[in-house]
């Protein structure tokens, strides 16, 4: 039997190289959070009629790490969030798949990425949202956003969208940008060292992903493990 | 305070500064004005550090520090404070931890203890209240959809907060409504005092009918070609420069 409200924490041991999968039933909840940083994991979600998933991931790897997510929307009504940070600094390689399939009609999804590269890192996002013919009235919709912070860093990123319904929306949007140095020399302008200055603006990028780990204790463990498997 | 001297300054190789000599005493508001493209902005950037620009020639002393020895920084935390003409936009990064960091590292510059959340609260508050701005902007990322208005308003927030010895500020009433431009300017003449000095830089007249300067220098291709009293801006405003222009010569 599924239980109606659930809550996962995925982290290195407990699904070393392997994930999982999970059925949330109508009218119940999933909240899963996912902090491994070694491996190759994949990960299948089923919503059923009126569910609702939340997914927070960091795929902030020891060396390498891959997440594979397979997100079914099977019930009227289903709804999913998804929130990631793909962090590859110093020469480690995240690699991060998604694939929402919208196999019935009005169901939300929502999908924020977050990557960031530096010194030879290198990260991949691949995000798919499918919608089925039948899935009208769908919503979804899927935002990469990525930083890099010196010019060897690497960010690939796949936004894919295969509409077959008509009465839908969907967007995607990705970006790729590099830490600013107007606003390194505006806040060095106002008394912060440059190293502060970045740490602050890099704190608020990765900040915006974190801001959906409710639970105080967990997303502390999110920022440690920022702070062990990355280098600036 | 600030002793500039035969100040030269180029950016990809072209010339801007060519040759500035200027000072400020304590207590003085000089205002510089001057055509567009004459070099006053760059004047600021090479103040504040702006390392976009090269400087070739020429000495700069503050406090009776060598000023371009020191770094972007380490100018700000002396309280050498610049309010940009166009202030950018920082997302992810809220007012209140930058404003946070910004004070400690200028506190810890004066030898002052550092402030309390409860009273760092405070100090934001009633410092905000000094130029009309509302405090729930703090809550929001600097500068981010904040209007126009907001943006140069928060500059001289910002300046309110940090205390500076000497303020620059670029163009700070260009695109200002008369009520903005007035709460701006009340906003700088409250903060003036005997021991810190303003450097204004500005295309027009109007900023001083609310902020009186004691001097007023003209730089015209990167040199000041003529200085006077306040009443100098009113002649510009009703006659231009050509009048100055025409007299120099270029060598």
């Amino acid at each position: 039997m599924e239980e109606l409200n659930r809550k996962v924490v995925l982290r290195d041991g407990d699904c070393s190289g392997c994930g999982g999968s999970w059925e949330v039933p109508a009218g119940g909840t999933l909240e899963l959070y996912q902090l491994c940083t070694a491996g190759r994991h994949e990960v299948r979600l089923s919503v059923g009629e009126g569910g609702k998933a939340k997914v927070v991931f960091a795929a902030v790897p020891e060396s390498e790490v891959e997440y594979d997510y397979e997100i079914g929307l099977n019930g009227e009504g289903a709804d999913v969030e998804l929130y990631g940070l793909i962090m590859a600094t110093g020469g480690r390689k995240a690699r991060v798949r998604t694939a929402l399939r919208h196999n019935v009609g009005r169901c939300h999804s929502d999908q924020q990425v977050r990557g960031v590269a530096s010194e030879g890192g290198y990260g991949l996002f691949d995000g798919l949202v499918y919608v089925a013919q039948d899935a009208q009235k769908t919503e979804a919709y899927q935002q990469s956003r990525n930083l890099l912070l010196d010019r060897t860093g690497r960010i690939e990123t796949q936004p894919q969208l295969e509409i077959y319904a008509d009465d839908v929306k969907c967007s995607h949007g990705a970006t790729v940008g590099q830490m600013g140095d107007e606003q390194i020399y505006y806040m060095r302008q106002r008394g912060l060292s440059e190293e502060a200055a970045r740490r602050l603006q890099l704190g608020g990028f990765v900040g915006a992903i974190l801001d959906h780990v409710e639970d105080e204790g967990l997303r502390e463990e999110f920022e440690s493990l920022i702070e062990k498997c990355t280098t600036f | 305070m600030l002793k500039v001297k035969n100040l030269h300054a180029s950016v990809d190789g072209k010339e801007i500064l060519r040759g500035i000599d200027f000072e400020v005493k304590a207590g003085e508001v000089h205002a510089i004005m001057g055509p567009n493209g004459s070099g006053k902005s760059t004047f600021a950037s090479v103040l504040a550090g702006n390392e976009k620009f090269e400087v070739t020639e020429g000495e700069v002393e503050y406090n009776g520090k060598n000023l371009l020895e020191m770094s972007i920084e380490e100018r700000a935390r002396e309280g050498l404070f610049l309010g940009f003409q166009y202030p950018v936009e920082i997302p992810g990064v809220s007012m209140a931890n930058f404003m946070k960091l910004a004070v400690a590292e200028r506190r810890k510059a004066q030898g002052k203890e550092p402030l309390s959340a409860g009273q760092m609260l405070k100090y934001m508050r009633e410092k905000a209240a000094v130029v009309e701005l509302d405090a729930k902007l703090m809550n929001r990322a600097v500068n981010e959809g904040f209007s126009g208005g907001e943006k140069k308003k928060n500059e001289i927030f910002q300046m309110a907060m940090l205390e500076p010895e000497l303020a620059l500020l670029d163009e700070t009433d260009s695109g200002l409504d008369i009520d903005a431009l007035r709460i701006v300017a009340t906003g700088v003449n409250k903060l003036r005092s005997e021991k810190n000095a303003t450097v204004l830089i500005t295309h027009y007249q109007r900023l001083l009918d609310y902020i009186v300067p004691d001097f007023v220098h003209v730089l015209y291709k990167g040199r000041i070609i003529y200085s006077g009293g306040k009443d100098l801006a009113l002649k510009l405003e009703k006659e231009g420069y050509d009048w100055l222009i025409n007299d120099y010569k270029e060598e």
